[in-house]
């Protein structure tokens, strides 16, 4: 063993280094490539498009619960009972003729 | 000068230890810095679609769901519109036949005074007053009876369900008072009426449901 096996392993220390600074160097190039790639798929109209009629989907099947609520709702009313629907008109009947004439 | 293999392996050591750290040292800030960059732009890429997508999907969901809510509130209402009709339908039926009733003498006399009296009468006045034609004869029989002043009338054909329109002899002041007007003129309360009464008990039918 001597300063020169020393100087050997300094060496293949050195190189060890540089071999991560080369991985190093590769996992940034990665990354930017990606990051790249995603700023790119987003401004991508194409996939813009994509997202909007997905939620145009969803908006129309929202829309139609929403008329199916009201439909069920109109339904309700429609089932007013016959003899309500007698009282009321027996209502009218009254007011009209009870009604005082009074001169504008 | 002469080095000990203890010393030489002890050193190797050290050189590899320092090695294994500053390579270790520059991957770990490598991996941190790529997980910054995309972290960066993944934000960057979420406010793009952001700001580029949110505008239009509000838009979007005023014109569907609001065309929705309206379309939905339209049915509502026109519902509710179709059973009010046919209330007044059933309610004018009603009236039509009220004619046929004993009581119906009594509202006609009635309509006769209101109206007459609403234009404050003197001894001598004329009137015109307007009839439905099944009417004419009974009204010409009892108007001698309704009316302390000396009142003169002329009596003309009219087509209403009831009741009469009066007219002074110059024709300046014409009162209405038939079954159609006062219906007209209490159609509107009699709308709300109606509306609060039929809807208001169906909702609560609903709610108990």
């Amino acid at each position: 063993m001597s300063l020169s096996s020393l100087l050997v392993e300094e060496k293949k220390a050195m190189l060890f280094v540089e071999e991560a600074r080369k991985k190093a160097e590769e996992i940034l190039k990665e990354a930017k490539a990606e990051a790249e790639r995603i700023l790119k798929e987003a401004s991508n109209e194409e996939k813009i498009k994509e997202i909007l009629k997905q939620y145009e989907k969803e908006l129309q099947r929202e829309a139609e619960r929403i008329i199916e609520k009201y439909r069920k709702e109109a339904e309700r009313v429609k089932s007013v009972p016959e003899e309500l629907l007698e009282k009321a008109s027996d209502i009218i009947v009254k007011e009209v003729i009870d009604h005082k004439f009074r001169s504008s | 000068m002469t080095i000990s293999s203890e010393a030489v392996e002890a050193l190797k050591e050290e050189i590899w230890k320092r090695a294994r750290e500053k390579a270790d040292k520059i991957l770990n800030e490598a991996r941190s810095e790529a997980e910054r960059i995309l972290r960066n732009a993944k934000a960057e890429a979420e406010n793009f679609v952001k700001n580029k997508l949110e505008p239009e999907k509000l838009i979007m969901r005023r014109r569907i769901i609001g065309k929705a809510m309206m379309d939905g509130r339209r049915l509502l209402i026109l519902t509710k519109n179709d059973l009010i009709n046919e209330v007044f339908s059933r309610a004018v039926e009603k009236l039509k036949r009220f004619r046929e009733s004993e009581e119906y003498e009594k509202f006609l006399v009635k309509c006769l005074k209101e109206a007459v009296e609403a234009m404050n009468p003197s001894d001598g006045d004329e009137f015109i007053v307007y009839v439905d034609k099944r009417d004419l004869e009974l009204l010409k029989k009892k108007v001698g009876e309704i009316f302390k002043h000396d009142l003169k009338f002329k009596f003309k054909e009219g087509s209403f369900m009831g009741g009469v329109v009066v007219m002074d002899s110059e024709g300046k002041r014409i009162f209405y008072n038939t079954i159609e007007s006062k219906l007209e003129s209490l159609r509107p309360l009699l709308r709300e009426k109606i509306a609060s009464m039929l809807f208001r008990e169906v909702e609560m039918d609903g709610k108990d449901r």
